[in-house]
């Protein structure tokens, strides 16, 4: 738990989230930035462009969901920091697979929720989230809660491989 | 999305003024235009409500010159709260930086998805566009957006926004009564939907899509670079 102290966790945490943000904003119109940054375009239009999308946060999205989206980002910072430093510590196969499993699950559960509706519209149920509870923003309130039993047990001591035998770190 | 942008949170009503509007409507907006202020049209004088733009078809209510070479064209939906947003906080730009300076025409369609009032108000909308009021119909929804199938669009309210417009009650009631356009808005509503995009607002300006109430900035810079890609 000291970890949750160190400037270097929230450092990270803090980049980590801010990615994540700005990757579900893009989300919201990727068939633009996809034109966009893939199109001849000058680099002038190109950054104009995709920083001007950065304010769509503050603009295009309810307050109860943008703020449901940063903690979610921030609970997404913190279990890849997590994650990366828990495998960069332990460099035993058997821990990978734990660590990895769970954070991948988080982290693409974040990411189903906060873009959750572009998602639904690809695979043809764009109108579905019109039935859940709170249009949608529960899926929200759902990914916060995995997140945060996800970092929880990140912050656990990771499994080791003794032996041949997988046991719990005590250290 | 978007159904996004449908979000269903309720906002803050920010009064917008009435501002003058540039219309290319036929010569009914010249009666409205003796009583209120408003800035002289700058149209063609084939506007009217009219577009021959690739986005566009005849029947699109169409705000600026027809000859202009960057159309931008919003699907929206009157109760969206996010469709208000675009009409509070990006329009105002778009109409004095390009429509009202002729290098942009504005075409707005329906992607009413949002309840029996959204598609009321579609219909009014263009049942007021009948008798050259569309945009101040289209403003006047905007302007008194309050929640979604609460009572704001009620067929009452619909017709009193058209009275205080000053249209034909008569005509008025008749195109309402009878669902006049409930095609048109069941045909703009499947033409978005069939390339795939199902959120309100939805802009596509010369075919570039922004989806969403993305800010003014943006907005700015694809219609700049459509600009300076013209021949």
């Amino acid at each position: 738990m000291k970890i949750l102290v160190s400037p270097a966790f929230w450092l990270t945490t803090i980049f980590l989230a801010s990615v994540y943000l700005i990757f579900t904003t893009y989300l919201v119109n990727y068939r633009l930035v996809r034109e966009t940054v893939f199109g001849p375009y000058p680099a002038g239009y190109k950054f104009n462009l995709l920083l001007s999308l950065v304010g769509g946060l503050a603009t295009a999205i309810p307050r109860l969901n943008a703020v449901a989206l940063t903690v979610i980002a921030l609970l997404t910072g913190a279990n890849l920091t997590l994650l990366i430093k828990n495998l960069l510590a332990r460099r035993r196969p058997g821990v990978y697979c734990v660590a990895t499993g769970s954070s991948i699950f988080s982290s693409l559960a974040g990411i189903c929720s906060a873009c959750s509706l572009p998602l639904l519209t690809i695979l043809g149920l764009g109108g579905s989230f019109l039935w859940l509870p709170l249009g949608g923003t529960a899926l929200s309130f759902l990914v916060i809660i995995l997140l945060a039993v996800s970092l929880y047990f990140s912050l656990q001591p990771v499994m080791l491989d003794v032996g041949g035998e997988v046991r719990l770190n005590e250290k | 999305m978007l159904l996004g942008a449908r979000m269903g949170s309720s906002y803050p009503q920010r009064n917008r003024p009435v501002e003058p509007v540039v219309t290319g409507a036929a010569s009914q907006d010249n009666k409205a235009a003796a009583s209120t202020p408003q800035k002289k049209p700058q149209v063609s004088p084939a506007n009217g409500d009219k577009s021959t733009d690739i986005m566009g078809k005849t029947e699109d209510a169409v705000l600026g010159r027809a000859e202009a070479r960057v159309t931008i064209t919003e699907f929206g939906d009157f109760q969206c709260p996010f469709c208000g947003r675009f009409f509070r906080e990006v329009e105002p730009g778009l109409r004095k930086d390009y429509i009202e300076t002729g290098k942009a025409k504005f075409v707005f369609k329906h992607l009413a998805f949002l309840g029996q009032e959204s598609i009321d108000a579609a219909n009014a909308s263009l049942c007021a566009k009948e008798q050259g009021k569309f945009w101040e119909y289209h403003d006047k929804l905007y302007q008194n957006q309050m929640g979604e199938n609460q009572g704001a669009f009620a067929q009452p309210v619909l017709r009193r926004f058209a009275s205080e417009l000053g249209l034909t009650s008569s005509q008025f009631n008749n195109c309402l009564d009878s669902q006049k356009y409930a095609a048109q808005v069941q045909a703009d509503t499947t033409e978005i939907e069939s390339q795939g995009y199902y959120s309100t607002p939805t802009t596509f300006v010369n075919g570039t899509v922004i989806v969403g109430a993305q800010p003014y900035a943006t907005f700015k810079t694809v219609i700049d670079e459509k600009l300076a890609s013209l021949p």
